[in-house]
């Protein structure tokens, strides 16, 4: 996998987190059923993506590096 | 080495496994909630011709009708025993004189991603008709004060003997856990955000070559100079990068 897959997929994790962590600090309500779901689906795409952008990025940074030369 | 065409098994399960375990636990989830907790709250219902039940419900002696909205929820902890009070009467008929209603059950459920996290039920042993009538009901969380803390749907309704709901409506509860952060689920999710948030910073160090990789062989006398068209080799006594798949970019 890649430094991009790697982060879209911590992304996504972080994603869904964060959604539910706002219900808990009551920020949002997932007291129903699809508006829940439908934040959550929000969430990971979101995470997804800033996290697979994320990842590339720091993959770039990485192979750039003295250290991965 | 280098070359490999599949990534190993441990670290697909390590990178998928927490997106999958959430799935997961949300499939689960939906597959136990009862299908009647499913569904939405009822407003007030007629029963009984034209007359019409109208009740109140207080929350440790709060009115809830102001409640109605996420934003404006009533705080409440749930360290303590909650007092419910239910007080319902009847409007006037078509002949002038308050209908008759048979209420059985005062219930209150708490709502969470459309399932009932928690049901308490109050039943009249002899219920009879009549026009007014009270309620009490005395709710203690349970685990629950430990588990979850945030914003909650709950919906009070009065059921009758025939298991209808003749009245209900839903507010909004803001719960605090103890010490404002000691329950189980926040902490739970802050430790996995804090697990993720290391591991998208360090997704770097995935990173490979774009062009693919070619090694002498081992022992080679070719002349060629070391390094030269290999795979770039960590330095020594650093951290060993991750093994490399001959795929391309970050």
């Amino acid at each position: 996998m890649s430094a991009a897959s790697h982060g879209a997929t911590s992304g996504v994790v972080l994603g869904l987190v964060i959604v539910l962590l706002a219900q808990q600090f009551g920020v949002l309500d997932l007291s129903a059923l699809l508006p829940a779901v439908e934040d959550l689906l929000l969430g990971a795409i979101l995470g997804g993506v800033v996290g697979g952008l994320v990842g590339w990025a720091l993959g770039r940074r990485y192979l750039a590096s003295p250290r991965a030369a | 080495m280098f070359g490999t065409p599949t990534a190993p098994r441990g670290r697909i399960l390590r990178t998928w496994g927490p997106a999958l375990g959430i799935v997961g636990l949300l499939l689960v989830a939906a597959a136990i909630v009862p299908a009647g907790a499913t569904a939405e709250p009822r407003s007030a219902v007629p029963l009984g011709g034209q007359s019409v039940l109208s009740a109140s419900v207080t929350w440790n002696g709060v009115d809830v009708r102001s409640y109605t909205t996420p934003s404006a929820a009533l705080g409440t902890n749930f360290a303590s025993t909650i007092d419910v009070h239910y007080s319902w009467s009847a409007s006037p008929g078509p002949t002038g004189a308050p209908g008759l209603f048979n209420v059985s059950d005062a219930r209150l459920q708490i709502f969470y991603f459309g399932a009932a996290l928690a049901t308490r039920d109050v039943i009249e042993s002899a219920p009879q008709a009549a026009s007014s009538g009270t309620m009490d009901m005395t709710w203690n969380a349970g685990f629950l004060e430990w588990a979850a803390e945030g914003i909650y749907q709950v919906t009070a309704s009065l059921l009758a003997t025939n298991g209808t709901t003749v009245w209900a409506e839903s507010f909004y509860v803001h719960v605090a856990a103890p010490y404002s952060v000691l329950a189980v689920l926040p902490l739970l999710l802050l430790v996995v955000g804090i697990y993720e948030v290391y591991g998208l910073l360090t997704s770097g160090r995935y990173a490979r070559r774009n062009r693919p990789a070619t090694r002498a062989p081992v022992g080679s006398t070719t002349g060629k100079e070391p390094g030269a068209g290999t795979e770039a080799a960590p330095p020594a006594g650093g951290p060993a990068p991750p093994p490399s798949e001959g795929g391309e970019d970050s």
